[in-house]
C-alpha cells in the first residue's frame, strides 16, 4: 500500500453540513449499473483487474489450518495457469490483493503464506467482530494481537450505537484508539452500513472515520441483512472524494457482503472508474470483500478465453458430468467444435461399457441390465446423427436435456476421464 | 476491427479503458433497405413517392448517406390534407374505446419494433427512446378512451398540423402528435430532416395497428415552407409548432391571416437556470450537470447558479468530474467560430474556465467547457452559443438566486437542488417557468403539462392541460378560415379617428363626457381628445375619450404595479372582492340598464335581464376563485409532481359588440379572478355600458390599476397592446385584419391570442354560458406550472 492517510482533527462542522439526496443517489446507481457494456478482451482485462482487487475471504466458525491453508494458496494462485497463459497474462502476478481470516487464524494464515513463499498480505478483521458490541479494552487488546501474529492489515468494526446516536466525538476518540492499536499495520474501517439508518449517516461515519486515520473504509461485515448495495457505496466513495478534495489524502475503499458474481465486480469498477476515477482501480485503494466471487470470476475468465481466443485445454482435475454438459453448451456456440464434442462424449461411452461389462461379467447372461443402460447409449448414438446434420437442428438443447444426469435418475458412475 | 484486437489484455489491464460500444444497426439498416434508402411521403395510408420530386438526404453522425427524404411540393401539401379530411370523418366517427384501441395496438406493435425505431434514430442522429414513446402511447390511449366522460362538451378540432424544426426530437413532435389522434383528430406531420426517417416508420406502423388511412400523414421537405403551404389549405383547423424560437416566429407570420390558430413551443435552445442552493447534495447536483449539460444533442441550454458558499465545492467536483470527459462533437461545421468567439468574449470579462483538455486548434469538436464567474449580461448567458459551453454564476441569498433564475427572456424549465423543502416550494413558486424539478433535471413525462413561459412559447403540451389545444367547445364555432389579405402591418391603427361633428345637436339634452378609467382613476385621454358615442338612432349620445399608445402604457404600468399583489392574494381574498363588485353592480342595476338600452336600443325588460346575467357572471367567478386548482398527476416515477395554473399577468382584451356590459364582465371576471389584471378596450360602437361600470369599478374594493378600460379606436388600441412587450396575452374581438395583424405582430415578442372574427363568426351566444365555454375562458386565463419532487 501507498501513503497512509495520517487523519485530522476532527470537523464536527464539516460532518453537520453533509446533505445526501436518497433518490438523486439511487439514480446515479442505476445509471452505472448500465454504463459497463464491456466484452471481449475489455471483459477479460477487468475481470483480472477485478481479482488483484479482492481480499479473498473464510470468516467461518469452522475455519481451521487446513481450510486456510488452501485459501492461502487460491489467493497466491487464484486464476488458473493455463488459462492465464492463454491470455499472456502468466507472468503478470495475478494475485489476490491480501487474505482475510478470523484473529485467530492469523497465525496459520502467515504460516502458510511464507511456506508458499509469498508476500500477500494477511488481513484480520478484529474489534468484536462483527457486531462490535465487546468492551473497548478487549477489541483494542484484539487488535494488539492480530498485530502480533503479523496482520498486515486489520478490518476494525465501528461502534454502531455512537454513529446511530451521532455521538461523533466518542466514535472518533475509539476509531483514532484503534488507529494506534494498529501501528504501522493499515487499517480498514467497517461500518455496518445496513445498521446506519440513512445515507447521511453513511456519509457521516465516513467522514468521521476517515478524520480518525482510517486507510480504507468498509461497508459491511458481510453479517447484516443489508449489504454492499451500490447506492451506499456512492454515498461512501464520496466521501472520500470530499475528504481527498479537502485534505489531499486518498482513502480506500471496500465493499464486502454479498458480492458473487463476475457481473457485480465488474459494476464495482465501473463505479469506482466513474466516481473516483482510474487511480482508485488498484488495490491499494480499492478492494473487494468476498469468499465465492472469485470461482465465478475465473469461470467467466474461461469462457472468454474459450469463446474468443480458440484456445481449449481440458486438463481438468475434477470434473463430473454437469460440468461437461456446461462446456458442450459453451462449445456448442461454436459449430465446427461439434465433432470434437462427439470425441469426448464417445470415450465417456466406450468408458461406461467398459465397466458395465466388467461389472457384469458377460453381457449376453445379464440383458436387463444391458437394458437398463441403454439410455445411455441411446443419445450419445443419436448425437453422433445431429453433429453431422446442419446446424440449425435443436441437437444441442436435445443433447444437454439427454445428458444430464437427472434425465435418467441415474447418477453417473465414473468420473470423467484424465 | 484492426484498432480492437490491436489492445492485448494486458494493456487494458493497466489502462483500465472502457471497451468499445458496438450498437448494430442491421435492422434499421434492413428496413431502409426495404425502402431502397429512398423514402416517400406517407399519404393516405401508403408511401407516395413522386419520380420527379427534389430529395434530402438524411446522414449519420460521420457523414454518410443513411436514406434520402422527398421535398414535398404544393400538390403533396394540399394531397395529404384532403386525405387528412377524410382521414379525419372515419376517425373521429369512431367510438372512444376503439380509438383508444388503436392507440393501444401501436404500443404492442413498437415494442415488437422498438429496436429498429431506436437504430433508426440513431442513425438519423435524433436520438430517442422507444420506452418514453411507449409510454406516452400508453397515457394518451387513456385520454382516447376517456375523452367523452372527462371531457364533456369538446370536440376535436379537425385536421390539425404539427410541425417541428429540424433540430426537434422525436418525442417532442410525438408529444403533439399522440394527443391530437387521441382526441380525434386527424394530423399532418411535418417532421425535421432527422426526425423523418423514424416518424415515416411510426406512421406506417401505425398502419398496421389499425389506423384508418389518412388519419396520419407525414410530409416532408423544407419545415417552414412546407408549414406554411400545408397550412394555407381550408381544411386545416389549427397548426402546432415545436422547435427554436426562429423558425416558430417565421411560420408564425407565414401563417398570419389564414384564419387557423397558430401556437408555439419553443423549448429548443431556451436558456433554463440549474440553481444548486447551499442546503443541496452537491454531489449529486454535480452529477446532474455533468449528465445533462454537456451533451450534443440537448433541448435546453443550462445556466449553472450557485450559491456563494458552496462555490468552490461544485467548482473543485466539476473539475474532478470533468477530467476525463471527451470531447462532444458540433452539430455544424460553422459552430466552431461561434464557440470560440463565446469563450473568448467570457474569458476578457473575466471568466476561468474548467476543460478536461484544450480544445483542438480547429475541427468541429470541443472539449466540455464552464465559464466559470461569467456576468449575468455576458453573451454567452443572454443568447448561449452553440456547443458544450456552461455558463457558472454565483449569487448571495435565496433570494438573488431566483431573481438570477428568472434573469433570461426564456421560462422553459429550471432545475433547482435544495435538501431544504420549503425554500425549494418557495423558489418553485417564485420561478416564471413552465416546468421546475427539484433535485432532479430533464424529467418528462406525459403527465405533466409543459408550457414555456415568458418568450419559451404560448403553448401546453403534456397534461389533460395540453389536451385542450387540440380540442373547441362544441358550441363555439372554429376560426372562419380566411385567405391573408395585404396588411400593411407597419401602418395598422395608425389611422387618426374620424372627427364626427354632430349636426344639429339637440338642445334638450348636451351630449355627457365620459372618462376612461387607468390605473384606479378617471381620467382624460393623453391626447385629450374625445370621440362621440352614437345612439342607434344615429344622434350624438356621448362623447369618450379617444385613447392610444399612451394611455396604453399608463395602464400598464399602473397593472404591472399591483398585478403581482393581486396574484398573490388569497384566492379567497379575491374571490371576496369579486362578490363585493357583483353587489355594488346590484345596487347600480337601474343605471346600467338605463345605459344599455340608451346605447344598445334593447328593451329595458331585456337590459335588466342583462345585468342581471352579468351579476350571475361574477359571482359564478368569485366562486371559481378557489376552486380551479391545478392537480397531482401521477408519474410513473416516485415522487411528487404538482401541476399548478398561474396568472398570466397582464392581459388586454378587446371586447366584442355583442352583448357589451354581458361580455365585458364575464371576460373580466374570468381574468381577474384568476389573478391577472386586464386591460379593456370596449366596442366603439357600444362603449357605454363598459364606461357606466367605471362607477362599479370604483366603489369596489378592486386594487385600482387590476381593470383599465380604456376607449378609442380598436384598431388603434390593438395595435398599442400588440406592441407592449408586458402583455402576455390578447383575447380579440374584432375584424378579419386585426386578427391578422396579431398574428404577426405577436410572434415576437410573445403573446397568447385568443381570436375571433365578428364579421364572420356567428355571434357568440354570452347569455348563455355553457360550462365548456367558461372552462375555456379559464384555461386561457392561466399558464401552467409543473413541479417534480422525486423521493426515494
Amino acid at each position: 500500500m501507498s501513503a497512509r492517510n495520517p487523519g485530522m482533527p476532527l470537523d464536527l462542522e464539516w460532518v453537520s453540513k453533509v446533505r445526501v439526496n436518497t433518490q438523486a443517489v439511487l439514480k446515479r446507481a442505476q445509471q452505472i449499473q448500465g454504463r459497463n457494456k464491456n466484452k471481449k478482451q475489455w471483459q477479460a482485462a477487468w475481470l483480472l483487474r477485478a481479482v488483484t482487487c479482492i481480499d479473498l475471504t473464510t470468516l467461518a466458525g469452522d475455519d481451521t489450518p487446513g481450510n486456510v491453508h488452501r485459501l492461502c494458496m487460491k489467493a497466491t494462485q487464484p486464476v488458473r495457469y493455463d488459462l492465464l497463459k492463454s491470455m499472456d497474462m502468466q507472468d503478470k502476478g495475478v494475485t489476490t490483493a491480501a487474505v482475510c481470516v478470523y484473529p485467530s487464524r492469523v497465525a496459520d494464515a502467515v504460516k502458510s503464506l511464507k511456506a508458499a513463499n509469498s508476500s500477500l498480505p494477511v488481513a484480520s478483521v478484529a474489534t468484536g467482530f462483527p457486531a462490535g458490541q465487546t468492551s473497548l479494552k478487549t477489541r483494542l487488546e484484539e487488535v494488539r494481537m492480530a498485530v502480533e501474529d503479523g496482520a498486515m492489515e486489520i478490518d476494525i468494526v465501528i461502534n454502531r450505537t455512537l454513529a446511530l446516536t451521532g455521538q461523533w466525538e466518542a466514535m472518533y476518540e475509539e476509531v483514532c484508539q484503534f488507529r494506534e492499536a494498529c501501528g504501522e499495520t493499515h487499517m480498514k474501517s467497517i461500518l455496518a452500513i445496513g445498521e446506519l439508518g440513512t445515507y447521511t449517516n453513511v456519509y457521516k461515519a465516513s467522514l468521521v472515520a476517515m478524520m480518525a486515520g482510517s486507510d480504507f473504509i468498509k461497508t459491511s461485515t458481510g453479517k447484516e441483512s443489508v449489504n454492499a448495495t451500490y447506492p451506499v457505496a456512492i454515498v461512501m466513495v464520496r466521501a472520500i472524494r470530499d475528504y481527498f478534495l479537502k485534505t489531499g489524502h486518498k482513502v480506500g475503499f471496500k465493499p464486502a457482503g454479498g458480492i458473487r458474481t463476475a457481473k457485480e465486480s465488474l459494476v464495482w469498477l465501473t463505479l469506482m472508474k466513474e466516481e473516483l476515477g482510474d487511480e482508485w482501480l488498484s488495490p491499494h485503494l480499492f478492494r473487494l470483500g468476498a469468499s465465492s466471487l472469485l470461482a465465478d470470476i475465473e469461470r467467466q475468465v474461461h469462457t472468454h478465453t474459450h469463446t474468443h481466443t480458440h484456445t481449449h485445454s481440458f486438463q481438468h482435475t475434477s470434473h463430473d458430468v454437469t460440468d461437461l454438459v456446461l462446456r458442450v453448451e459453451r462449445l456448442g456456440t461454436v459449430g465446427h467444435h461439434n465433432g470434437l464434442v462427439c470425441l469426448l462424449v464417445m470415450t465417456f461411452n466406450l468408458i461406461h461399457v467398459s465397466v458395465l461389462l466388467i461389472t457384469t461379467g458377460s453381457y449376453l447372461n445379464d440383458l436387463p441390465v444391458i437394458l437398463f443402460h441403454l439410455p445411455f447409449l441411446l443419445p450419445v448414438s443419436l448425437f453422433f446423427f445431429f453433429s453431422f446434420s446442419p446446424p440449425d437442428l435443436p441437437s444441442r438443447d436435445w443433447l444437454l436435456r439427454s445428458l444430464s444426469p437427472d434425465a435418467h435418475g441415474l447418477k453417473p458412475r465414473l468420473p470423467f476421464p484424465k | 476491427m484492426a484498432g480492437i484486437t490491436s489492445k492485448t489484455i494486458h494493456d487494458i489491464f493497466h489502462s483500465m479503458e472502457y471497451g468499445p460500444s458496438s450498437s448494430s444497426t442491421a435492422t434499421a439498416q434492413a428496413w431502409l433497405e426495404s425502402h431502397s434508402r429512398a423514402l416517400g411521403l406517407f399519404i393516405d395510408g401508403k408511401f407516395v413517392r413522386s419520380a420527379d420530386r427534389q430529395t434530402c438526404n438524411v446522414t449519420d453522425s460521420s457523414g454518410g448517406p443513411v436514406c434520402s427524404t422527398v421535398c414535398a411540393v404544393d400538390e403533396d401539401a394540399s394531397l395529404s390534407v384532403s386525405s387528412g379530411a377524410s382521414g379525419f370523418k372515419a376517425w373521429s366517427a369512431l367510438p372512444c374505446h376503439l380509438r383508444a384501441k388503436t392507440l393501444l395496438r401501436l404500443v404492442s406493435s413498437l415494442q415488437r419494433h422498438g429496436q429498429c425505431l431506436s437504430e433508426l434514430c440513431d442513425l438519423a442522429q435524433s436520438p430517442s427512446s422507444p420506452s418514453a414513446l411507449v409510454r406516452l402511447l400508453q397515457y394518451y390511449s387513456g385520454w382516447a378512451q376517456l375523452r367523452d366522460s372527462l371531457i364533456p362538451d369538446w370536440t376535436p378540432r379537425g385536421v390539425v398540423v404539427v410541425v417541428v424544426s429540424d433540430d426537434c426530437s422525436l418525442y417532442s413532435l410525438m408529444l403533439k402528435v399522440l394527443p391530437a389522434l387521441a382526441m380525434g383528430n386527424a394530423v399532418v406531420a411535418i417532421p425535421g430532416v432527422g426526425t423523418a426517417p423514424p416518424v415515416l416508420l411510426l406512421a406506417q406502423l401505425f398502419v398496421e395497428a389499425g389506423l384508418p388511412a389518412g388519419v396520419l400523414n407525414v410530409v416532408t421537405g423544407s419545415v417552414l415552407s412546407l408549414g406554411s403551404k400545408v397550412a394555407q389549405n381550408p381544411h386545416v383547423s389549427y397548426v402546432t409548432y415545436s422547435g427554436n424560437k426562429k423558425d416558430g416566429e417565421i411560420l408564425c407570420r407565414a401563417t398570419a391571416g389564414m384564419g387557423v390558430p397558430v401556437s408555439l413551443s419553443l423549448s429548443l435552445g431556451a436558456t433554463c437556470p440549474f440553481i444548486i442552493f447551499e442546503s443541496a447534495d452537491i454531489d449529486s447536483a454535480v452529477d446532474g450537470v455533468i449528465e445533462t449539460a454537456f451533451k450534443k444533442n440537448r433541448e435546453c441550454q443550462w445556466m449553472l447558479c450557485v450559491q456563494e458558499s458552496v462555490w468552490d465545492s461544485v467548482v473543485a467536483r466539476l473539475k474532478v468530474r470533468m477530467a476525463g470527459m471527451k470531447s462532444v462533437p458540433l452539430l455544424a461545421e460553422g459552430d466552431r467560430k461561434l464557440v470560440d468567439a463565446a469563450v473568448q468574449e467570457a474569458q476578457q470579462q473575466g471568466a476561468t474556465l474548467i476543460q478536461p483538455c484544450p480544445p483542438s486548434s480547429s475541427g468541429a469538436a470541443y472539449p466540455p467547457t464552464v465559464l466559470c464567474g461569467v456576468a449575468p449580461s455576458c453573451t454567452c448567458v443572454v443568447t448561449p452559443s452553440p456547443g458544450p459551453l456552461l455558463p457558472l454564476l454565483s449569487f448571495r441569498s435565496h433570494g438573488e438566486g431566483v431573481t438570477l433564475g428568472n434573469h433570461s427572456p426564456h421560462g422553459q424549465a429550471a432545475s433547482l437542488w435544495t435538501e431544504d423543502l420549503t425554500l425549494a416550494l418557495e423558489a418553485a413558486k417564485s420561478l416564471s417557468v413552465g416546468a421546475v424539478w427539484v433535485n432532479s433535471h430533464s424529467v418528462m413525462d406525459p403527465s405533466l403539462p409543459l408550457s414555456g413561459h415568458k418568450e419559451s412559447g404560448n403553448c401546453i403540451d403534456g397534461g389533460k392541460e395540453g389536451l385542450f389545444q387540440f380540442l373547441r367547445p362544441s358550441s363555439s364555432p372554429p376560426l372562419p378560415r380566411s385567405s391573408p389579405a395585404s396588411v400593411d402591418y407597419s401602418t395598422f391603427g395608425t389611422a387618426a379617428s374620424a372627427a364626427i361633428i354632430p349636426e344639429g345637436s339637440n338642445s334638450s339634452s348636451t351630449p355627457r363626457s365620459y372618462l376612461q378609467y387607468v390605473g384606479g382613476k378617471q381620467c382624460k385621454s393623453e391626447s385629450g381628445s374625445s370621440v362621440c358615442v352614437l345612439a342607434p338612432g344615429g344622434t350624438v349620445l356621448a362623447y369618450c375619450p379617444d385613447g392610444g399608445r399612451k394611455d396604453v402604457r399608463n395602464a400598464v404600468e399602473a397593472a404591472i404595479k399591483v398585478q403581482p399583489g393581486w396574484m398573490k392574494k388569497s384566492p379567497v381574498a379575491r374571490a371576496q372582492s369579486l362578490f363585493s363588485l357583483a353587489e355594488t353592480l346590484e345596487l347600480k342595476r337601474r343605471d346600467m340598464a338605463v345605459s344599455l338600452h340608451s346605447q344598445t336600443g334593447l328593451s329595458l325588460e331585456k337590459a335588466d335581464m342583462e345585468v342581471e346575467l352579468s351579476i350571475a357572471q361574477l359571482c359564478d367567478w368569485a366562486a371559481r376563485c378557489d376552486k380551479e386548482r391545478g392537480g397531482v398527476p401521477s408519474v410513473p416515477q416516485s415522487g411528487s409532481a404538482l401541476s399548478i395554473p398561474e396568472a398570466l399577468g397582464v392581459v388586454g382584451v378587446v371586447l366584442p359588440d355583442s352583448s357589451p356590459l354581458l361580455s365585458m364582465v364575464s371576460l373580466l371576471a374570468a381574468a381577474v379572478a384568476m389573478g391577472n389584471a386586464v386591460i379593456m378596450v370596449p366596442s366603439p360602437k357600444y362603449p357605454l355600458p363598459a364606461l357606466e361600470f367605471i362607477q362599479v369599478l370604483q366603489s369596489s374594493d378592486l386594487p385600482g390599476g387590476v381593470v383599465s378600460i380604456i376607449t378609442g379606436g380598436r384598431d388603434q388600441l390593438t395595435q398599442a397592446l400588440a406592441n407592449h412587450s408586458v402583455i402576455k396575452a390578447i383575447w380579440y374581438w374584432g375584424s378579419m385584419e386585426g386578427c391578422q395583424f396579431l398574428q404577426h405582430t405577436c410572434a415576437s415578442p410573445l403573446k397568447s391570442l385568443w381570436l375571433h372574427c365578428q364579421e364572420k363568426d356567428g355571434v357568440r351566444d354570452w347569455a348563455q354560458p355553457h360550462a365548456s365555454l367558461q372552462e375555456e375562458m379559464w384555461r386561457q386565463a392561466v399558464q401552467w406550472k409543473s413541479v417534480w419532487i422525486p423521493t426515494a
